[in-house]
């Protein structure tokens, strides 16, 4: 069990080091010292006002991963979080600017409506599977592109607010009643003092509360059980009585849930509005941290804060005149790179296991355990 | 028979399509400017859509496709400005297809995921190629930059001969096809629309993409190399026990996929823009990808589905109106098939059918002006269809995106 | 972690970048940049030989220029370009040092670009786009000493310069020339992407060429729709919708396209060749004539110049001398900050009348350029 526990560990780092190394000898093919480029990154990813911008980009990466990481549970590949994110962001930021009510309501339904769309578009590729066999990859891209138009048609044609002198399409603001107030204290416990205007999104807290509720809802419910149960063997499943049918909807109903509130944290700690300047991309950079990850909830929190890591400081390279694009090589890297070296390791402990399983079976006959 | 049939469908298509543009005064749409125009945007789908057959028939699903394409851009500008066009063609093959290699080594030798590769190769096609510019390009003399290449020498065209009147040694040939169009006689003038528009203005690289359609078909379906790739698609497990090198196949299949892709881009580059631009392809590795499906894993299909997104696009682009004229085609087709399914006693069908022909119908008379949006998500929307409501006649490879490792048979 | 330690003084966003001394992997990268820093040591030796007299070079020494640009970034052959053009000549007569950034691929970081030059120090800080308004708007006021510009839009804080163009005056220039000179009586528009400020083009444009020909026809086409920006990056769908403008009958095509407007002058270059004498292009932003390869010149009747280098020049050179215009600067026809130009000398003299006379007209305020179409 720690052998395995320290293999897993493994993976990440060697992926890691894999795309560092990669990175180094790419800059050093453009003259550029890798070790003082990476040393620039870290002093500057050390700052308070870089600390405040890594966390707030982790936030959304983090639910988008979960997101993704409910479906990967049962083997099911949720591509479509792209879409289901900006669809709810724009709903949900059309609606949350038409009411105003005592704040922590104004809040929570705006989170509501989020979710209930996240839900909804991705629960029709969780019908169309069921219902009609349509591979739930396919079908999320295709929604993801439907996505982007209905978001523009809706954004330009029903809910843009025009203000004089503006170039930028955007929804009406919300009222302050509906905006999720900054976390700064919760940085200043640990003596950073964030410079004016960096705020912390006080929606970390919100990301951590669905972090656990992932945790709990896979392994400690029944549901859970049956989720991983379906992923591991879906024949083996349905011969405890699992109905594979009706564990695919759910299961992409909750990931378009979780999916549909990535772009909270932006939404109601930042912006206030939907905007022609809102993030895109969580959805795929989620694929990636899911995977890094391993899905497990505290590997992804460590995936997200990378990837915020190396998005933040990929600025000071700009700065100092290295170009910046190496930081998207090293990220595309990892991903690869994590997989491979995931499948590799297992293989080894796969053939460990056999090795061991072997040599026990030569002592004793084969334990209950070495079976599963 | 099978040919009656065709000719069949495509009579009644033109009936309807005539019969529709002198209902509305629309004349955009058999006009050879937009059938050129439908063919120059369905090639870059069409090669895509192919080359992520030969990757599925292998049973590889390739959504990196996108990124291969995006490679084939950037390598096909960078070879037509060192050397030339052709040089440029052979370049952006060879990019696309070094995108094809990773994502061949990744799913294949190591194992890894279909989708995860694809997205990888996706995000680091659009890191690494704009890298490459900042280096290549970095010395503004070169009149490129860090998001474009410099002006590059493009394909050229061809009009044939007495069809379109091109010029035979010298000789300015009549124009057949195009003297057809002026006479502006229904029937004749669009049919020699259609016909002008797909014998003029052709690249080099237009005629080979259409070929490569014919010869997809005929490589795997009338070779033995052709039916070891699609047993390796179709069952791995089996075609390794009856002595196919499961691996080899699946690196034929994948390579050959991403050098499709990158012809695709260098379709692009070197006939429609003469220049490699950041975000080109502009999501045209998903719609090839979206084509293939629709088309059922078949290249003729392919060929249908790229023609179909690429006539949406064209039409978008050179009559915004024609598109509203397109709806009532739609509906008034749909109502044909409607009834040819009453008089073959199918109410049920019957039934659905009209029922599409009368919403088409209804939003034709109800819309003054098809938002473009909604023509952005016409191929998506399509597919999804497509997918939702004929799946039972859509047949995918059954071992497509199933991770295979060599002596797991069972 | 321990590597952090051994690098001291790397922090330069803390300080004031370091051009002088060891040369940077910047200079060697950028041969552009390499000669602007040999320039940039000249200018300082010249400088330094006045003795701290009444050099040119010499107010500017001290001011650190920031500059953000948006999605693209130096090397863009547009928008962008056009401002670090401005800077480039603010950088050689008044010897300012300048950092530069760009946003990512997504162009999320577009506040955080500013935060970083304001806290690197910067004393004037350009946001190239209207992206950046929210941006501007949130960050100016945590930096009160220090000056912001921002181009194509309004900002209204006391410490921010909002550098807008009147693109409908210029457009409305190029439209005229277009309606003076088409055969065919029909004239064509390419818009990038369908946002207002592309409209503030094809307005203008289609006015122009009514103003002086009322018997034109505009023609317009749009390539994509927001948030689909890929209207301003894709040259074959540009290529189309010229093809679509010429067979509709229109000899002269203006874009607003941003890159996708090379497609238009690839494919009004094929008809030149294939017989059509009067075929044209009209470029925008900068004078395309100059930026496009040799062989596309000769189709490019004129181009609507939108001055951002004027723009960021000025506003510079206004900053150095302690001008600097916290409001609403117009660069409209009046100061020269929209126009059109005549390389190539396709015009004839008496169309040019005819448009100086419009843009006399238009100066003095007798016509009014509409916004919106």
């Amino acid at each position: 069990m720690r052998s395995r526990l320290l293999l897993s560990l493994l993976a990440p780092l060697v992926a890691i080091a894999f795309a560092l190394g990669l990175a180094a000898v790419v800059l050093l093919a453009v003259d550029v010292d890798p070790v003082e480029a990476v040393g620039s990154m870290l002093d500057f990813a050390a700052q308070p006002a870089s600390v405040v911008s890594i966390l707030n980009r982790a936030i959304p990466l983090y639910i988008s991963a979960i997101a993704v990481a409910v479906g990967f549970k049962m083997n099911l590949f949720n591509i479509g979080v792209e879409g289901q994110y900006l669809l709810a962001a724009v709903i949900a930021a059309w609606v949350g600017a038409q009411f105003s009510i005592w704040a922590p309501l104004h809040v929570l339904a705006i989170l509501l409506v989020a979710a209930a769309i996240g839900a909804g578009y991705s629960g029709i590729a969780g019908v169309l599977r069921v219902r009609r066999g349509v591979s739930e990859v396919i079908s999320t891209i295709m929604l993801n592109f439907i996505a982007v138009g209905l978001t523009a048609w809706l954004l330009s044609e029903h809910f843009r607010e025009r203000i004089p002198g503006d170039l930028n399409i955007k929804t009406p603001e919300i009222p302050a009643t509906g905006w999720i107030p900054n976390a700064n204290w919760l940085l200043e416990i640990f003596g950073l003092r964030p410079p004016n205007n960096s705020e912390l999104q006080g929606f970390i807290f919100g990301a951590a509360l669905l972090g656990v509720i992932y945790y709990l809802l896979v392994w400690r419910t029944r549901f859970g059980y049956e989720l991983r149960a379906s992923g591991i063997s879906a024949s083996a499943a349905r011969v405890a009585g699992v109905e594979s049918g009706r564990m695919i909807v759910r299961a992409m109903l909750i990931s378009g849930a979780f999916a549909g509130l990535v772009g909270m944290s932006p939404l109601l700690g930042f912006f206030h509005q939907y905007t022609g300047t809102f993030p895109v991309q969580l959805g795929f950079n989620g694929i990636a941290v899911a995977l890094l990850g391993r899905n497990h909830p505290v590997g992804m929190a460590l995936g997200a804060v990378l990837f915020g890591f190396l998005e933040r400081s990929s600025q000071i390279l700009d700065l100092e005149g290295i170009p910046k694009e190496i930081v998207t090589i090293i990220t595309g890297v990892i991903v690869l790179a994590v997989v491979v070296a995931y499948e590799v390791v297992s293989r080894v402990v796969q053939r460990r296991t056999i090795q061991a399983a072997a040599r026990a079976a030569e002592a004793r006959p084969v334990p209950q355990e070495a079976a599963v | 028979m099978n040919l009656r049939k065709a000719a069949l469908y495509g009579g009644a298509g033109l009936a309807v399509v005539v019969l529709v543009e002198q209902a509305t005064g629309v004349g955009e749409l058999t006009s050879s400017g937009t059938v050129g125009a439908s063919l120059r945007l369905a090639i870059p789908i069409l090669m895509a859509a192919l080359g992520g057959l030969y990757s599925e028939r292998a049973g590889v699903v390739n959504i990196g496709l996108e990124g291969m394409m995006i490679m084939g851009t950037w390598f096909a500008a960078w070879g037509a400005w060192l050397y030339g066009p052709w040089w440029g063609v052979v370049l952006g093959v060879l990019g696309g297809a070094a995108g094809g290699l990773l994502h061949a080594l990744a799913t294949v030798t190591f194992n890894v995921d279909h989708i995860i590769s694809g997205v990888a190769i996706n995000i680091l096609a659009a890191g690494g190629m704009r890298f490459l510019s900042v280096i290549a390009y970095a010395d503004p003399a070169t009149g490129g930059g860090a998001t474009q290449s410099p002006r590059v020498p493009g394909l050229p065209t061809v009009d044939l001969p007495f069809l379109a009147g091109g010029s035979l040694f010298g000789w300015d040939t009549p124009d057949l096809f195009g003297g057809l169009e002026r006479l502006g006689w229904p029937v004749v003038s669009d049919l020699g629309g259609i016909l002008r528009g797909l014998t003029g203005g052709l690249s080099w690289l237009t005629v080979i993409g259409l070929a490569l359609v014919p010869l997809t078909w005929f490589a795997l379906w009338r070779t033995p190399w052709g039916l070891r790739l699609r047993s390796v698609g179709e069952n791995p497990w089996a075609a390794e026990s009856l002595g196919v090198a499961v691996y080899t196949m699946k690196y034929w299949g994948v390579v050959i996929s991403g050098a499709l892709a990158g012809l695709g881009g260098a379709f692009l580059v070197l006939v429609q823009a003469n220049i490699y631009r950041e975000s080109q392809t502009a999501g045209r590795g998903f719609i090839g990808l979206a084509t293939m499906i629709f088309g059922n894993w078949r290249p003729s299909g392919a060929l249908g589905g790229a023609v179909l997104f690429g006539f949406a696009d064209a039409l978008r682009l050179r009559d915004p109106a024609a598109v509203r004229a397109l709806l009532a085609v739609v509906a008034v087709g749909l109502a044909a098939l409607a009834v040819r399914a009453v008089l073959k006693g199918d109410p049920r069908r019957a039934a659905t059918v009209g029922g599409a022909a009368a919403v088409f119908g209804l939003v034709f008379y109800s819309v003054e002006e098809v938002a473009s949006e909604f023509i952005f998500m016409t191929p998506y929307v399509v597919t999804l269809l497509v997918l939702a409501f004929a799946s039972q006649r859509l047949r995918m490879p059954a071992a497509d995106g199933v991770r295979y490792r060599k002596g797991e048979a069972t | 972690m321990s590597t952090t330690s051994d690098i001291p003084g790397k922090l330069i966003f803390l300080g004031r970048p370091h051009t002088a001394g060891r040369p940077t992997i910047e200079e060697e990268f950028d041969v552009r940049k390499t000669r602007l820093i040999a320039l940039l040591a000249v200018l300082a030796l010249v400088a330094a030989a006045c003795g701290g007299g009444e050099g040119a070079g010499d107010e500017g020494a001290d001011v650190l220029v920031g500059l953000a640009y948006d999605i693209g970034g130096r090397g863009d052959k547009s928008f962008n370009d056009s401002a670090a053009a401005g800077l480039d000549r603010a950088k050689e007569d008044f010897g300012i040092e300048a950092q530069e950034l760009e946003p990512t691929a997504g162009g999320e970081n577009r506040e955080e670009n500013l935060q970083l030059l304001a806290e690197a120090g910067a004393d004037l800080i350009f946001a190239i786009g209207f992206a950046f308004a929210d941006g501007v708007a949130n960050v100016a006021p945590n930096f009160p000493d220090t000056s912001f510009g921002i181009v194509d839009a309004v900002v209204d804080l006391p410490n921010v310069a909002s550098l807008v163009f009147a693109e409908e005056q210029g457009s409305a220039l190029v439209g005229c020339i277009a309606g003076l000179m088409t055969e065919s009586g029909t004239v064509g528009f390419i818009g990038g992407v369908n946002i207002d400020l592309i409209q503030k083009f094809e307005a203008g444009y289609i006015f122009g060429a009514q103003h002086c020909n009322p018997d034109v026809q505009v023609e317009s086409r749009y390539l994509t729709e927001p948030p689909d920006f890929s209207g301003f990056s894709d040259p074959a769908k540009g290529r189309e919708a010229a093809a679509a403008l010429y067979d509709a009958g229109a000899d002269i095509v203006y874009h607003a396209a941003g890159g996708s407007g090379a497609g238009l002058f690839e494919e009004a270059a094929a008809r030149r060749e294939a017989g059509g004498q009067n075929i044209w292009a009209i470029g925008v932003d900068s004078d395309q004539y100059n930026t496009v390869s040799e062989d596309l010149r000769d189709v490019i009747l004129t181009s609507m110049l939108k001055r951002v280098d004027v723009a960021v020049y000025n506003t510079i050179e206004a900053f150095v001398n302690g001008e600097f215009n916290a409001g609403v600067n117009v660069f409209d026809l009046s100061v020269d900050g929209v126009g059109y130009s005549t390389s190539g000398g396709f015009i004839p003299q008496d169309v040019i009348d005819k448009v100086e006379e419009l843009k006399s007209q238009i100066v003095a305020g007798e016509v009014t350029v509409p916004t919106a179409p």
